[in-house]
This record gives structure tokens, sequence and C-alpha cells, in this order.
């Protein structure tokens, strides 16, 4: 089975369950958008599938292998990229050595080598480097290479960190509301790029995201939460057109209920 | 003799800061103080010393020898002893640096006993160098430039290779790390590694100045620590300087008011800097991300 397959799963805090028996599958070479008023448990669900959360009930299966209990870098590692909301991540870090940190699949050397430096260490690690520059390149942000990052402009920022995310050659990427901040250009330009990865390289994209316009032209399908529960999952036009879905947003009762 | 007390408190504030240091990477990543840094260099130094006087290895091959020890010794008790505790209160692991730090007090005397050994130094018997027209110790020389040399190479580590980005990125937000793929219990064990080499070159360098006995470390810890919170735990500059500031304060205040009175300045220092500062003063405060 492949994919990224969520089944049954459910996550409780104490008495609050914020997300009950959801299931959907997201696909390679697609883009699945998971919308959802605010706390209805999307973040939970992202946080779930990278592992900061452990699920109370059900699996979460990337092609056929459970991740759920799984450490956080070995969701990573297995394929689980996560592209973050505010991209500055570590103070003081420039652009190559955001791209530099996502590499880490590049290196096999074992703990002894790292310690002590080994030659096998230093000649991964500087071909590491090598592909974070051409990376960097990539994007046409060379220039920034030895910039803090705190100080490029947002939506640079914002570049890097998905540039970040794909040098660790990830499956899935998953993107926590990637264009809030962004100007128009940059929306478009990051979604260019999003389509690109999924069509050229075939990934799978999870997105959360609040901006609609968005998420009707860029998602291949569409996962509704509402309090925990999926309440729609259809291709985006028809779920937008959704009288449950308007509801949840519009915070009306379905005149069927 | 000012020239020869600021000279010497600062050979002796190098030693400070190599303690210093080597607590400060492993807060920095960990967020604990290790009060066993202390007792772990003293052990390590007594390898050098069976490796130099029972199997008569030369001073450098005993000494590398004894600081490989010392690292692996880090990531050993990081793996041991403080692994099975993360997730639980920071003081936990606190009180478990406590207990190793008697626990390694006591096997070291089971084995090497508490009497005092003779440490050589390769520089024993150099003529001194002079210094502004004041003569100086090579070994006090070469304390500072160990300092040095070890700030400088760890500066380097942090700021060029994977293993110093992957330290740097999880001593600030360790969640954040593992999403990106960086296994932090392979930069906690380095933490403590790199830790444990800091503080093993400080036990070789101590060792030939004072003797070599199971307590030898018990000063310098606090001390490491006094110059490193003045200067600032989250600089290893601040650390450096505020260890130099603190060996020489030392020495000042012993020469000119009361020789007595130099080991209770360490504490008023610490307790004034936590007052008045408690980031040190080069140190930045660590802004938690809610």
């Amino acid at each position: 089975m492949s994919g990224l397959a969520i089944t049954r799963l459910t996550v409780r805090f104490g008495g609050l369950t914020a997300v009950r028996d959801v299931g959907f599958t997201a696909a390679p070479g697609r883009i699945l958008g998971l919308i959802g008023p605010n706390g209805a448990g999307k973040s939970t669900l992202l946080n779930c599938i990278s592992g900061i959360t452990r699920p109370s009930a059900g699996s979460i299966r990337l092609d056929g292998t459970e991740l759920a209990g799984l450490s956080m870098h070995r969701i990573a590692a297995r394929g689980i990229g996560r592209v973050f909301q505010h991209p500055e991540l570590v103070a003081g870090f420039t652009a190559l050595d955001t791209l530099r940190a996502g590499c880490h699949r590049d290196l096999h050397y074992g703990l002894l080598a790292e310690l002590f430096a080994l030659p096998a260490a230093r000649r991964q690690e500087a071909a590491a480097r090598h592909r974070a520059l051409a990376a960097l390149d990539a994007i046409g942000l060379a220039a920034d290479a030895d910039r803090d990052m705190a100080l490029l402009p947002y939506g640079h920022r914002k570049l890097v960190d998905l540039a970040r995310s794909l040098m660790a050659a990830p499956r899935f990427l998953l993107l926590d509301e990637p264009v809030a901040g962004l100007n128009d250009a940059e929306i478009d330009r990051l979604a260019d790029m999003l389509r690109e990865l999924r069509d050229v390289r075939g990934l799978g994209i999870v997105l959360v995201e609040h901006n609609m316009a968005l998420v009707a032209r860029l998602c291949d399908e569409v996962v509704v939460l509402d309090a925990g529960r999926v309440i729609a999952h259809d291709v985006p036009q028809a779920v937008l057109r959704d009288r449950a879905v308007m509801a949840a947003y519009l915070g009306e009762a379905p005149a069927d209920a | 003799m000012i020239g020869n007390l600021i000279l010497g408190g600062l050979a002796a504030g190098s030693l400070y800061a190599l303690v210093g240091i080597a607590l400060a990477i492993v807060i920095r990543v960990t967020d604990i103080p290790n009060f066993a840094q202390g007792e772990m260099a003293m052990v390590s130094t007594f390898v050098a010393y069976s490796l130099l006087d029972r199997y008569g290895l030369g001073w450098w091959a005993a000494v590398a020898l004894a600081l490989g020890f010392a690292v692996l010794q880090g990531v050993a008790v990081q793996i041991l002893v403080i692994r099975p505790l993360i997730g639980g209160p920071v003081l936990s692991a606190v009180i478990a640096t406590l207990g190793l730090n008697i626990v390694l007090n006591s096997i070291a005397g089971m084995i090497w006993g508490h009497e005092t050994h003779i440490f050589p130094s390769p520089l024993g018997d150099a003529p001194p160098v002079f210094v502004a027209g004041v003569p100086l110790p090579l070994d006090s020389v070469a304390n500072i430039g160990v300092a040095l040399a070890v700030i400088l190479g760890v500066t380097l580590l942090l700021r060029y290779s994977w293993a110093g980005l992957a330290l740097r990125a999880t001593s600030q937000d360790a969640v954040m790390a593992r999403l990106v793929g960086i296994p932090i219990g392979r930069s906690f064990a380095l933490a403590w590694g790199l830790g444990g080499l800091a503080g093993g070159i400080a036990g070789v360098l101590v060792a030939p100045a004072l003797f070599l006995d199971t307590n030898m470390m018990g000063a310098l810890l606090i001390k490491g620590f006094a110059g490193g919170v003045l200067g600032g735990l989250s600089s290893l500059w601040g650390v450096f300087g505020g260890c130099l500031v603190l060996g020489v304060l030392e020495n000042l205040v012993g020469a000119y008011l009361s020789p007595s009175f130099g080991d209770a300045l360490t504490f008023i220092v610490l307790i004034a800097v936590l007052t008045i500062r408690p980031e040190g003063l080069l140190g930045r405060v660590r802004m938690r991300k809610v």
C-alpha cells in the first residue's frame, strides 16, 4: 500500500479529544489540503504524523510501515519532511547552515567518527555542504548563503526552509500554513515550487492552509476537519461548496440537520 | 610584582576556563550543570598517571590516550546515567551528577588511594619566559595557550562541522531539531564527550601545578562555575573572560587583602552576579518559545 495512510487516528489530551477517528490516505504525486476552523485538530494531526504527539489510538503508515511510536528524527529519516511556519530555525544560523542542518541523510558515520572527526565524517560533511550550496543556487539565493537567516526577507526565509526540508529527500512533505505572511508574488512562486515538487519529483504534499484561494487552485483533494473529525474529503471545488463545510466555517447549523 | 600577580592570575584563570567551558558546553546543549565534571577530569588524569607510571608510556602518548578516555567517559556518563533521566525534572539529573561526583571520588580512592602523587609536566624544567619583563613559568604560558586553543577549536567546531550545527540546533530547540531529522541523542552524547575532553585537558594541566590526588578538582569546579557565571555561560568567550577576571582578582585580593579571602571571593562573585546580572557579563538571555 503506497502512500501515507492514516487510519482511525485518535488523539486525546486528558479529557479533550483533539482528533477523533480520522482516516485518509495521502498519495505520492498529489497535494492534499487539510483545512478546518481553528481548533479543528489540523496541527495536532501534523504533529502526530511527525511524531511530536503520540496518538492515543490508530495508525499512521508510510508505504505500509507503521510510523506511530517512532521518534521524531526516525520519522524524518523515513521520508516525512516538515516545513516550519516560522522558518528561522536557530538564532545565528546562516542560510547555508539551515540547509546543511537538513543534510542528515547524507551522513552515515558513527558516533566515534563524529567525536574524533575522522576523515569519513569530514568527507561526508564536505559533500553535504556542496549539495547545500547547490540547492541554494537552485532557488536563486546563492548570494544569501552566508547571511544570517534572521536578516533575510521573510519570503526568502520560507524558500530556504522549504529547500532545507528537501535536502533530506523526503517522500512526503508536511506544510503548516506555508504562505502566511507572504505577498502575492511570493505566494505564486511557492505554489509553483510545490507544483513542481509534485509533478517532477512525485512528492506527496500535505498542506494545512487558511488561504482558500490557494487551496482551491493548488490542491488535488481536500480533507476538512471540524472538532477533530473528518467532515468532508473530496476535490476542492466540491468541498468548498459543501454545506457542512460552510456551516463549520460560518457557524451555521446545516439545513438538513 | 603586580605584573606577576596578573599573569599568574591569567594562568590560573585559564585552567578555570577549561573547566568552565566543559560545564558551559554541557549546560548549553542539555540544560544540566554537571557537578561531576571535576571528578570525571580527575579520573582521566589518574588514567594518564597510570599509563605513565605503571605502563611506562611517554607523556604525550599517555595524555593523548587519557584524553580519548575522557571523551568516552563523558559519552558513557551521558548514556548510562543521564539519558534514563531525560524527560524528568532537570533536578533529578543534577542530583545524579552530584551522586556521580561522590561515586567517582570513591572509586578513584579505591583504585589509586587517597595519597598525593606527582604528575610530571613536559615543561617542568624549562626556563621561564619573560613577558613585559616579568618572568613567567612556561607552563603558565602553556595553560593560557591551551585554553585559548580549546576555545578556538570548540568555536570552529560549533561553527563549521555538522556535529556543531546539530549541537547548536539542539541547544536552542530540541523538538525543531528532531523534526529537521537531527538525532538529538547523539548531540547530547557529543556535548558530554566534548565536556569530558575540555575537563580532561584541565586535569592534566592542573595536576603538575598542584599534586595529583582525588580531591584536586573540587575547588577548580566551583571556580570554573563562578568564572563562567561571571562571563555568561551562554558564551564561550564570556566563560573564558569571566574565568580570567576571576583568576586575576583572586590573585590580587589574595596578595593585597588576605590570602584566605581569595577563595571567599569566588562565592562573592557568584552571588553578586546571580543577583545583579544572572545572564553574566557577555551572556544572552535565552528566550523559551512557547
